[in-house]
C-alpha cells in the first residue's frame, strides 16, 4: 500500500492517475501479458544491480501497430527502498531504463535499441526481439554500496509500455483500451545485503 | 518542432486536465441547474428571468460552437482522408517491392558467389581466406566451425574488429543457407550471405558483401516513407477519434463554460432584481424602512435609487397620515370624553336619521342605551317606549322641515316618572349645502323646574308666615279677650254661643298658626345630621310600630346584603314615616302594604333603592303628574305637605323618588339613595 501511494506520486504517476482510475476495471486481466518470470537483486563493484526476465507479449493491437511502423517503447522501472519499523519505507533510489522496438519492413525485421546506451539489434522475428527485451541483465539501481547489512531493503520492478513516447492519436486510445493494457505488476521483494 | 514536441509531451496532461475541468464545471453547472429548479419550485423571484437567460446563453455558445465543432470534424475527416489514395498506396508499396526485389537480386548473386566458393572448399585443405574474400568481392569473410568459432577471418577494413556471428548462426537455423540485409554501424546496408560447407564436420562460411551507398540511400529513403505512410494510414481512424475527442472535449468545456458563467452573470444581473422584488414584498407587507443597498451605478442602480426614494416618500407618506389619524382619533376621544361628561344627552343623526352617535348623557336620560341601536332609525330605540315616540316623531318633523336651529320642549312621562325635556336640533349641511344629519341636544330640565316650584313654594311659605301667622296673635287675642269681657255680661244663651265663637276662631286661629309653622318648616332649609345607618333596620323599626294595625298586611322584602347609606335618621324615618301613613289612608287602614330594600350597582353609581307598594285604589292619572307638589291632596284632612316633604328630603340627601307608574296594582313609590 505504502509502495503503491509512493509510485502515484511519483514522475507521471499524476498524469496516468486519472487514466487509471477510469481504466483499472477494465484493463485486470490483459496484465498477464507482461510477467516478471525470475528476478534477482545483488550487490556488486558497480552498485546494486538487478537481473529479470520478463515474459513479453503483445496483444493483436500493439503488434499491428508494430508492423505499421509505430517504434514501442518499454519502460523498466526499477525503485530501491529502506524497510522502517514504524513510519514508510524511505525510497533510496529509482531508476527508468528505456527499450525500444521498431519493425522495418524493407529488411523485414525487428530491431531493438537501448536508449541509455544507444546499442542497437536486429531480429527476423518478432519473439526474438520480444525475448531480447524482456532479458534484463546488470540493471543498476543505485551505484552507491553502502547500503547497510543490518537493514531489510526492498526492490520493486515494474515492466511497461510507455504510452507517452506513442504517437499523439494513438495515446488516448492507449489508455482506454484493454489491448493496449501492457504492464506488469509491481513486482517487490525484499533484499538483504 | 520543439514546441510541438513539447505539446505532444503534455497531451495527456492537457487532456486530462480538460477532462478534469469538465467534471468540475459539470458539477458547478449541475448543482447550479439544482438550485434553478429549486428557486423556480419555490417560486423565487428572479427564477424564471434566470432561466431564460441561461437557454439563451447556452443557445447562444452552443449555435456557433455546434456548428464549428461540426464543419471541423468534417474538415479534418475530409483533410485526413484526402492524405490517403489508392494510386499511393499502391505506389508505395511498389516501391518498397522493387527495393526489396532489387536488393534480394544482390543477396540472390552474393548466394550464388557464396555457394560456388563453398564448393570449392576442401575439407581438411589450407585456405587462403584474404584470396577467397577477393574472390567474390567481399567487404568481409570469415570461416566458422560447427561450434561458431572463428577459424578464419579476412575484411577490408583497417581494424581488427571480429564479427559478431552469435545471432547469425541462430538466423540460419537449420537451413543451409542465409542471404539478408543488415545495416552496418556507420548507417550504411550490406549483404549478409551465410553457407554451410558440407563436409563431415560442417563449417559455415559468413561473408559481408557492400551495397553502394547510392542504393542504400533509396532503400533507407522508401523505406522511411513506406513506414511513415504506413504509420499514418494505420493511425489514421485514430487520429479522427482524437480530433473528435479534443474538439468535443473542448466543445464541452467551452459550453460548460459558458453556462457557468451565464449563471454567474445572470445572478449578478438578477440581484438587483431580486431586492426589488424583497423590497416592494416589503413595501406591500407595510414596511417602508426598507432601504435596498445601491451595487452599480447603472440603470439599475438608478431604479433602486429611485425605488429607495419612493419607498422612503411613501414612508413619510404613511407616518403622516399615522400621525394624522392619531390626532383625529384623539380629537374624537376628546370629543367623545367632552360628550360623555356632559349632562346634556347629544344624539348625532346621519342624512337618512339613523343613529350615529349618543352620549352616555343620552342614555341617562331616557333610560336605555341609545349606542346599541347605532346605524339603525331613530325610532328604533322607542320600540317598547311609548312614552318617546311623540318625542321621536316631534324630531322627525323637526329634522325634515328645519333649516335652522330648532328648541322644543317637551314632557315625558318615563320609567321614573316626568321629565321635563328641552330638546334642540340643528341640522348639519356639508359645504354643497346639502343636508348630511343633524345634532340633537336633550337637556332634563326636571330639576331645575322643581327647584324654581320649590324655591316659588318656599317664597309663598315665608310670606305666609310673615303676612297670615301675625294677624293670628291679634285675632286669637281678641277673641280670648272677648270671651273674657263679655262672657258674664251675656245671657246664658248668648254667653254659651260667644263661648263656641271665640272657641271656633281660637282653634282655626291655632290650625293656621300649626298649617303656617308647618309651610315655614318646609320652606326653610332643614339642618341635617347625617350618619351611617342601615336602610333595612330602620324599616323593620318604623314597620314594627304599624304592626298592630289589624287589617293591613306588611310584607317586607330585604336583599341579602343592603350597605349603610349616610343619611340624616330622623329625616329618613319621617320619609317613611309619610309614605307608609300615605300608603294606609289610601288603603283606608285595610289592605296590603309591601316595603322592598336592594342594592343598586349601575355604571359606577351604587344606591339603596327603598319600594313602598300598597294595593289601594292607586293614583288617578290626572294627579300623577303633581303627585309631589305641596298644598295637592285629596284627602279630607291633611294639608298635602307629606310627599312633597318627602321628595324635598330625599332631593336633599342627592337622591331621587318617583311614582312607579308601571306598578297598576294600586299606588308605588320609590326613592333612591346614593352610598357616598
Amino acid at each position: 500500500m505504502v509502495f503503491f501511494m509512493q509510485s502515484l506520486l511519483s514522475s507521471r504517476g499524476v498524469v496516468l492517475l486519472g487514466a487509471l482510475l477510469c481504466l483499472s476495471c477494465s484493463v485486470g486481466d490483459e496484465q498477464k501479458n507482461i510477467q516478471i518470470l525470475k528476478k534477482t537483486a545483488s550487490v556488486s563493484e558497480q552498485g546494486v544491480v538487478l537481473d529479470a526476465n520478463v515474459g513479453v507479449q503483445l496483444g493483436a493491437e500493439a503488434e499491428k501497430a508494430l508492423k505499421n511502423g509505430v517504434p514501442l517503447v518499454w519502460a523498466v522501472t526499477a525503485r530501491l527502498w529502506q524497510s522502517r519499523e514504524i513510519i514508510w519505507d524511505e525510497k533510496i533510489a529509482e531508476v527508468v531504463y528505456r527499450y525500444q522496438i521498431s519493425y522495418h519492413a524493407l529488411m523485414d525485421i525487428y530491431r531493438v535499441k537501448d536508449e541509455q546506451s544507444g546499442a542497437e539489434n536486429t531480429f527476423t522475428s518478432l519473439q526474438l526481439a520480444l525475448n531480447e527485451i524482456g532479458s534484463l541483465k546488470n540493471i543498476l539501481i543505485t551505484a552507491d554500496r553502502s547500503i547497510s547489512k543490518k537493514n531489510l531493503y526492498s526492490i520493486g520492478l515494474l515492466f511497461s509500455l510507455d504510452k507517452e513516447r506513442l504517437p499523439v492519436p494513438l495515446r488516448l486510445v492507449a489508455y482506454y483500451d484493454p489491448g493496449w493494457a501492457l504492464t506488469s505488476q509491481w513486482n517487490i521483494w525484499f533484499f538483504q545485503k | 518542432m520543439q514546441e510541438s514536441s513539447e505539446l505532444s509531451q503534455l497531451y495527456s496532461s492537457l487532456v486530462l486536465i480538460n477532462a478534469i475541468g469538465s467534471v468540475i464545471l459539470l458539477l458547478l453547472v449541475g448543482f447550479n441547474v439544482y438550485s434553478l429548479f429549486r428557486q423556480i419550485r419555490k417560486r423565487e423571484a428572479g427564477s424564471q428571468l434566470t432561466i431564460k437567460m441561461v437557454l439563451l446563453f447556452v443557445f447562444l455558445s452552443l449555435a456557433p460552437a455546434g456548428i464549428v465543432f461540426f464543419y471541423s470534424v468534417q474538415f479534418l475527416d475530409q483533410s485526413i482522408d484526402s492524405w490517403f489514395n489508392v494510386e499511393i498506396d499502391r505506389a508505395m508499396d511498389d516501391a518498397l517491392e522493387i527495393s526489396q526485389v532489387s536488393l534480394e537480386q544482390k543477396e540472390r548473386d552474393h548466394l550464388k558467389k557464396m555457394k560456388k566458393l563453398a564448393e570449392h572448399i576442401v575439407a581438411g585443405e589450407r585456405v587462403d581466406i584474404e584470396v577467397l574474400r577477393d574472390s567474390i568481392s567481399a567487404d568481409e569473410l570469415t570461416l566458422l566451425s560447427s561450434q561458431g568459432h572463428i577459424k578464419a577471418f579476412s575484411s577490408l577494413s583497417s581494424t581488427l574488429e571480429l564479427p559478431d556471428v552469435g545471432n547469425t548462426l541462430l538466423t540460419l537455423g537449420r537451413s543451409d543457407s542465409y542471404a539478408g540485409l543488415d545495416s552496418v554501424k556507420d548507417g550504411g546496408l550490406s549483404v549478409r550471405v551465410i553457407v554451410r560447407i558440407n563436409t563431415e564436420n560442417p563449417q559455415f562460411l559468413h561473408a559481408l558483401f557492400p551495397v553502394s551507398q547510392r542504393i542504400a540511400d533509396l532503400a533507407d529513403s522508401v523505406e522511411f516513407a513506406f513506414v511513415r505512410y504506413q504509420e499514418m494510414t494505420y493511425l489514421r481512424n485514430s487520429l479522427k477519434v482524437s480530433f473528435s475527442l479534443v474538439l468535443g472535449l473542448v466543445l464541452l468545456l467551452s459550453l460548460l463554460a459558458a453556462i457557468w458563467v451565464a449563471f454567474i452573470s445572470i445572478r449578478n444581473i438578477i440581484a438587483p432584481v431580486k431586492q426589488l422584488v424583497k423590497g416592494t414584498q416589503a413595501v406591500a407587507d407595510g414596511d417602508y424602512s426598507q432601504q435596498l443597498p445601491v451595487l452599480v451605478h447603472d440603470d439599475m442602480g438608478f431604479l433602486v435609487e429611485s425605488f429607495n426614494k419612493m419607498s422612503k416618500r411613501v414612508g413619510l407618506a404613511r407616518d403622516e397620515a399615522r400621525l394624522s389619524s392619531i390626532e383625529i382619533e384623539d380629537q374624537r376621544a376628546y370629543l367623545q370624553t367632552i360628550l360623555s361628561s356632559l349632562t346634556s344627552g347629544v344624539i348625532s343623526l346621519d342624512g337618512e336619521f339613523n343613529i350615529r352617535t349618543a352620549n352616555q348623557a343620552a342614555d341617562a336620560i331616557f333610560h336605555c342605551a341609545i349606542n346599541q341601536f347605532s346605524g339603525q332609525p331613530l325610532l328604533a330605540f322607542t320600540q317598547g317606549r311609548s312614552d318617546l315616540q311623540h318625542l321621536v316623531k316631534m324630531i322627525h318633523v323637526k329634522m325634515e322641515y328645519a333649516n335652522f336651529t330648532w328648541q322644543q320642549h317637551v314632557s315625558l312621562l318615563g320609567p321614573k316618572g316626568r321629565q321635563e325635556i328641552l330638546c334642540r336640533g340643528a341640522p348639519l349641511f356639508s359645504q354643497n349645502q346639502v343636508r348630511i344629519g343633524a345634532v340633537i341636544v336633550f337637556d332634563d330640565i326636571s330639576d331645575l323646574i322643581q327647584a324654581q316650584k320649590n324655591a316659588a313654594w318656599g317664597e309663598v311659605a315665608r310670606r305666609l308666615a310673615h303676612e297670615i301667622k301675625n294677624p293670628l296673635t291679634p285675632i286669637q287675642l281678641s277673641a280670648e279677650r272677648l270671651q273674657l269681657k263679655l262672657s258674664g255680661l251675656l245671657e246664658d244663651s248668648s254667653a254659651a254661643m260667644l263661648n263656641r265663637s271665640t272657641k271656633t276662631i281660637i282653634q282655626q286661629v291655632e290650625v293656621m298658626k300649626k298649617m303656617v309653622d308647618e309651610f315655614a318648616e318646609y320652606a326653610k332649609p332643614s339642618k341635617k345630621n347625617p350618619e351611617s345607618i342601615s336602610l333595612p333596620d330602620l324599616i323593620q323599626q318604623v314597620v314594627a310600630l304599624y304592626s298592630l294595625q289589624p287589617k293591613v298586611e306588611f310584607k317586607v322584602q330585604l336583599a341579602a346584603t343592603v350597605p349603610n347609606v349616610h343619611a340624616d335618621p330622623i329625616q329618613m324615618r319621617q320619609v317613611l314615616h309619610n309614605l307608609i301613613k300615605n300608603a294606609l289612608e289610601a288603603l283606608v287602614y285595610e289592605g296590603c302594604i309591601t316595603v322592598s330594600v336592594q342594592f343598586l350597582d349601575k355604571k359606577n353609581a351604587q344606591m339603596v333603592e327603598v319600594g313602598i307598594y300598597d294595593n289601594g285604589p292607586g293614583i288617578m292619572a290626572e294627579r300623577m303628574d303633581n303627585i309631589f307638589e305641596p298644598y295637592i291632596t285629596h284627602k279630607e284632612k291633611g294639608t298635602g305637605l307629606g310627599l312633597a316633604i318627602v321628595k324635598k328630603i330625599i332631593e336633599e340627601h342627592r337622591g331621587s323618588i318617583w311614582l312607579d307608574t308601571e306598578y297598576h296594582e294600586g299606588a308605588g313609590f320609590v326613592f333612591q339613595l346614593p352610598l357616598v
